[in-house]
């Protein structure tokens, strides 16, 4: 069975000269959670970040090989509907500093599907996939700003979620959050993928073997071993694998 | 020798803040030289008169500055809309669009048109402006529409700077989170940026104004300094500013008093701006 809902073919990506991934061939099956662990600066930002093309914002970046979004490359997809079908949680959450209900219905504005009819019903419907609407329900004019950490990403994923998208990327999305946040954050996620394909970048190795259903392991830009997550965590076959998951470098 | 060193710290100290204390007295006896000087005339004629009266007569006991207050807030607002459109747009290029390298040109090329001497504007005006204003639109030249112009251009430096300021300093991470979403470029400045940087950009326009309403040089040359509230963009009119530099020379008496009075108003109404502008900026800073 083909599930490939993301994948990358021989992919090679440069920052200038500095040659950040070697030739990564990797996948990402529907509905399920894929990890994606390593060192710093291992390059998993940076492959997280090729399949919703945000490396184009940064200068001098050079790509070879292919990304594919469900077996379609995506140079071949419109770069605004690709960003609206994978979207993406950041590492230090980010609402817009405008009010809880402008965050929430800025990207059907954005994407001109905003009704005042819509509005509130996808305001309602996502702020409740994400366990906010209870707490938030009488307060959508409060200021973003003033959430708490784990609310304001609570607020970041149900902004997303307004747009409907099929893929979500998570950047770390619990390191500025603390553990009790953390694990809640974690329960939604799980949540989350029974209706949506989720890559998450993590530093911390017990919530990739909490949470995830595969796990890739990268080291200096290559993508070393991938597998399901029980497989990696228990009987590694790549002994850096084995080395990171054990805790002897990393 | 510890203790030599110690000693000399201390007296370079106590020498840069005596300058530094010195720069806050010479603004506090302005100050106090101007209310001393101006104060008593709204004494003798009354507050009313002076600041609703529409005569300007001052060797036959008249002073009243209305129409020059109005004027003045009237080129100060035709420079705002000239200028502010202009120096947002530039801002916004130069923090959204242009390349380092055009930044780096462009920032000294700001600096220098704030470092223009007011009187080349005047001059600029005078021998463009003026007869563009009345070939075209009619009437003397020497006009709101004229004065506008120049007082939109002489305000660039100080709201282009101050809003490219607050551009730049909006996060990173506003802008990845809306282009994330699939946001525009257009989209992400005109509903992220713009609106997360709008308290310092309401600065740099109220700071502009603070300069439009206090230039004189260029004024007086372009404005036509006519005595009355000017009932179109075409006519001539007099700001508080040019009254006073057109007259000094020679006021003698309770005139030159009541060229202090005009300055008691100028001063009150650009400390007023400055209020409102530093407001503007703290507000984003504890934001
Ligand atoms: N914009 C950039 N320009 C140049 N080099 C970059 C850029 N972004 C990342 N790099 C380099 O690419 C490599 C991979 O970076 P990346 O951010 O993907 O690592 P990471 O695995 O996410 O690390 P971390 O766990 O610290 O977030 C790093 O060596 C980094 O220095
Ligand atoms: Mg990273």
């Amino acid at each position: 069975m083909n599930n490939n809902v993301l994948r990358t073919d021989h992919l090679n990506l440069y920052y200038g000269t500095f040659h950040a991934l070697l030739d990564v061939d990797f996948h990402a099956f529907g509905k399920s959670i894929t990890a994606l662990i390593g060192p710093s600066g291992c390059g998993k930002s940076t492959l997280l970040r090729c399949f919703n093309r945000m490396n184009d914002l940064v200068d001098d970046v050079k790509l070879t090989g292919g990304i594919f979004v469900k077996e379609k490359s995506i140079e071949e997809v419109d770069i605004i509907e690709l960003r609206k079908r994978v979207g993406m949680v950041f590492q230090r959450p980010n609402p817009f500093p405008f009010s809880v209900y402008e965050n929430m219905v800025y990207g059907l504005k954005i994407h001109g599907i905003s009704s005042r009819r819509r509005n509130e019903e996808v305001v309602e419907r996502c702020l409740k996939a994400v366990g906010l609407w209870d707490d938030l329900k009488d307060k959508l004019s409060l200021s973003a700003l003033s959430l708490s950490e784990e609310m304001k990403q609570r607020l970041c994923i149900a902004r997303l979620l307004t747009v409907e998208p099929e893929i979500i990327l998570l950047d770390e999305p619990c390191s500025a959050l603390d553990p009790i946040a953390t694990l809640r954050i974690e329960e939604l996620m799980i949540e989350l993928k029974q209706n949506y394909t989720i890559l998450i970048v993590t530093h911390n190795m017990q919530q990739a073997a909490r949470v995830s259903d595969f796990t890739g392991f990268m080291l200096l830009g290559e993508l070393v071993e991938f597998g399901s997550t029980s497989e990696i965590f228990t009987s590694p076959k790549d002994e850096r694998t084995e080395g990171y998951i054990t805790g002897r470098f990393g | 020798m510890i203790k030599k060193a110690f000693t000399k710290e201390h007296f370079v100290r106590g020498v840069l803040t005596a300058f530094a204390l010195s720069s806050l007295l010479f603004l506090f006896l302005i100050f106090i030289f101007i209310l001393i000087e101006g104060v008593p005339l709204f004494h003798k004629i009354g507050l009313k008169n002076i600041i609703l009266g529409f005569k300007w007569a001052p060797t036959k006991g008249s002073f009243g500055i209305f129409p020059m207050i109005v004027s003045s807030f009237l080129v100060t607002f035709g420079a705002l809309v000239i200028g502010a459109p202009l120096g947002l747009s530039c801002a916004i290029y130069l923090s959204e669009y242009s390349g380092k390298r055009l930044k780096l040109f462009l920032k000294p090329a700001l600096e220098l048109l704030a470092g223009i001497p007011s009187v080349v504007y005047g001059f600029l005006g005078v021998i463009y402006i003026v007869p563009i204003v009345r070939n075209y639109f009619g009437g003397p030249g020497f006009s709101l529409l004229a004065t506008s112009i120049i007082l939109g251009v002489m305000i660039l430096p100080t709201v282009i700077s101050i809003s490219f300021d607050a551009l730049v300093s909006v996060p990173k991470t506003y802008r990845e989170g809306s282009f994330a979403m699939g946001a525009t470029k257009w989209q992400t400045i005109y509903k992220v940026i713009i609106p997360s940087a709008s308290s310092g950009i309401l600065a740099s326009f109220i700071l502009g104004m603070g300069r439009a309403i206090g230039e004189t040089m260029a004024v007086i040359m372009v404005a036509g300094n006519a005595l009355r509230i000017p009932t179109s963009i075409l006519d001539p009119l007099r700001t508080l500013t040019s009254n006073i530099a057109l007259e000094l020379a020679y006021a003698t008496g309770d005139h030159r008093l009541g060229l202090f009075s005009t300055g008691v108003v100028l001063l009150i109404i650009i400390m007023t701006l400055n209020y409102i502008a530093n407001f503007a900026i703290k507000r984003r800073v504890i934001k």
